[in-house]
């Protein structure tokens, strides 16, 4: 996917898969997130940077509905208001953690297909007596779970617990699983930590193209080299604050983003100890 | 039915396949179900339930009684099995939901004359309903504070029992002149065979049951409530009605068995389900193992027959405060060397001595 693309016409009918209206969070007086206000458009991947400690995955929480937060979330228009984090996930907001969060005595294939359980049709008494329903369900679940592992390039550990796996595949069980609820918001922490350059890359090229044109993904990322060439969009937080929002080529032009965030003028040399994975990236 | 029982999920070592495959394995391109004949989990099942149905015609009928407690008490364990096991929570008051339901029962049946399979399914109603309710605080307090709380219910049932005395018969509780679960007189069965009988298909229904509910699509919900809530909310688990279900149903079966168990025994007193027996049924949950449903059995067992043999061993007037020891040493000892219980840990021995080359 080219850098910083056009954002295609179709966004500007449809509603923005997130906005963010005066989001706001205090923990303990400390000033979480502060007034934050932005867009995503509808359609491919945006993405949150900013330093640690700059809110990025509390922001994820709060879209989540795991924190009560001031001002108003959106989801393609509609707000979100007090909505408890599942029936959040019945909209189509989807996530993964910062450290791969699964199921570890279980399969890949069951982690996969816990993600289905969202949209489940099948009743505590259909489970009790095991249904006909229940029985088309789970074949339907478990078909689909296979086929996403084996789009993720990982169909040989589909029965192998998912405790021993490397990083990476625990990563992709944790992205198909994601998938698995079909969301239209697909929030990705950190999915390249820990993983290559190029494995990132392939991650996220994978994540849009099985995900399909009607998932928006935002990430969270510390890599920006990563992030400016994926992105339609960024969001840039520090210490809670929006400092930035727009197309990865306004982002870097911005004098804030440059001054509090990147530290230098050209990406190319990057505050070393907020940059840390720039340097390989950049070319 | 006891050949839908499967191979319980989970405490498996890493090397293992994993438990969901028990049922549903992948060969290359798609998700296949394993064949019946190549399950031999079903199968020890299966030769379970056929010993169950001769055992009434092997054995005497003192022996059936005892018999017939441990699948009363079983039925209990699984329930907690549920709750403890699969879903993560605990409870410490699963004697007090016993005994309720053995009470609702004797009263429906002594008081009201009941027909006893109705008053049976009203005491699992009124269970369940009080599970539900104790499952309110499990929404907020976790872990060692849900423990005292609901030791704090087993503590309280006693005394309310006496308190009642009106309804409950106070301290020396309720008496039938004999149980009325007795078998149709043409079918030729003393109602110590019948009673095993019944129980046998109680119990297998009881453990199909349950395991339905830790598989699929729910049982997922359930792990996942149990290994991460966080992480279950965001994947679309209404964690807080999980909870109550979970804990409602688990009480509903240990209420089945309180229900059955004394209107076998056609007596109730409240010293039968003091906080000691609550504990019990906690360490008979441990010991058999939480994740195994043949744990239920095993626990069952082990705390229905230790006190005889102890007291064969010892003496009778000492040999109830024998047990608790044992009870506790039994209990630290597990969790010491089997965290996964008996049954646990005997299935993970089957499965390293029986398993194939790994799949890679």
């Amino acid at each position: 996917m080219p850098a910083a693309a056009a954002p295609p016409a179709s966004s500007a009918e449809s509603p923005p898969a997130l906005g963010a209206r005066g989001v706001g969070l205090s923990f303990a007086g400390l000033r979480a997130l502060d007034g934050l206000q932005f867009e995503v458009p509808a359609g491919g991947t945006s993405a949150v940077i900013g330093p640690n400690g700059a809110g990025k995955t509390t922001l994820f929480n709060c879209i989540s509905g795991l924190y009560r937060h001031e001002g108003e979330l959106l989801l393609h228009g509609r707000p979100l208001g007090r909505l408890r984090p599942h029936q959040r996930a019945r909209l189509g907001v989807a996530r993964t953690f910062q450290t791969p969060a699964l199921l570890d005595g279980e399969s890949a294939l069951q982690n996969v297909a816990l993600g289905a359980v969202a949209h489940s049709r099948v009743g505590v008494l259909d489970s009790m007596l095991m249904t006909p329903r229940r029985r088309r369900e789970e074949q339907a679940t478990l078909e689909q779970a296979f086929e996403l592992l084996r789009r993720a390039g990982i169909d040989q550990l589909a029965d192998r617990p998912v405790a021993g796996l490397p990083h990476g595949d625990r990563r992709r069980v944790e992205v198909s699983r994601a998938l698995m609820s079909a969301p239209t918001l697909l929030m990705l922490d950190e999915p390249a930590a820990g993983l290559g350059a190029e494995e990132a890359r392939d991650l996220l090229r994978e994540v849009e193209e099985v995900a399909g044109p009607g998932t928006t993904v935002l990430l969270v990322e510390h890599d920006v080299a990563l992030v400016m060439s994926v992105a339609r969009r960024v969001v840039v937080l520090d210490s809670g604050r929006l400092l930035a929002v727009g197309t990865p080529d306004e982002v870097r032009a911005d004098p804030r983003v440059v001054e509090a965030y990147l530290g230098a003028e050209d990406v190319d040399e990057p505050a070393p100890e907020r940059l840390h994975a720039v340097s390989e990236e950049a070319s | 039915m006891a050949t839908s029982i499967s191979e319980p999920a989970g405490a498996v070592p890493a090397t293992q396949a994993a438990p969901g495959a028990a049922s549903a394995l992948t060969t290359p391109g798609r998700v296949v179900h394993r064949p019946i004949w190549r399950r031999p989990v079903t199968w020890a099942w299966t030769a379970l339930f056929v010993v169950g149905l001769l055992l009434p015609f092997l054995i005497s009928d003192y022996d059936l009684f005892k018999a017939t407690r441990v699948l009363t008490i079983a039925i209990a364990v699984a329930g907690l099995n549920l709750l403890i096991g699969r879903a993560g929570q605990i409870s410490a008051g699963h004697g007090a939901l016993y005994g309720l339901g053995a009470y609702t029962a004797m009263i429906l049946v002594k008081e009201l004359d009941w027909a006893w399979p109705l008053a049976v399914l009203a005491a699992v109603a009124v269970s369940g309903v009080a599970g539900w309710l104790i499952g309110l605080p499990a929404l907020r307090v976790r872990g060692l504070n849900l423990g005292l709380l609901t030791i704090a219910i087993a503590a309280v049932f006693p005394l309310l029992l006496n308190r009642f005395s009106g309804l409950t018969g106070g301290t020396v509780g309720l008496q039938l002149a004999g149980s009325p679960i007795t078998p149709p007189e043409s079918w030729g069965l003393t109602p110590e065979q019948f009673q095993f009988l019944l129980l046998v298909l109680v119990v297998t229904v009881v453990l199909v049951v349950l395991r339905n509910l830790s598989t699929g699509p729910l049982g997922r919900s359930i792990e996942a409530l149990r290994v991460n809530p966080l992480m279950a909310r965001s994947e679309g688990v209404d964690v807080n009605r999980l909870t109550l279900t979970v804990f409602g149903i688990s009480s509903a079966v240990a209420g089945l068995g309180g229900a059955l168990g004394g209107l076998v025994l056609a007596s109730t007193v409240p010293d039968s389900y003091s906080m000691f027996f609550s504990l019990t049924l906690l360490s008979a949950c441990v010991v058999g193992g939480s994740r195994t449903w043949a744990g239920a059995l095993l626990g069952a067992a082990f705390i229905v027959y230790l006190p005889d043999l102890i007291s064969q061993q010892i003496g009778s007037t000492t040999g109830g405060q024998w047990s608790q020891l044992v009870y506790a040493a039994a209990l630290l000892l597990t969790l010491f060397f089997l965290p996964s219980g008996v049954a646990g840990g005997i299935g993970r021995l089957l499965a390293r001595s029986t398993r194939r080359p790994e799949r890679t």
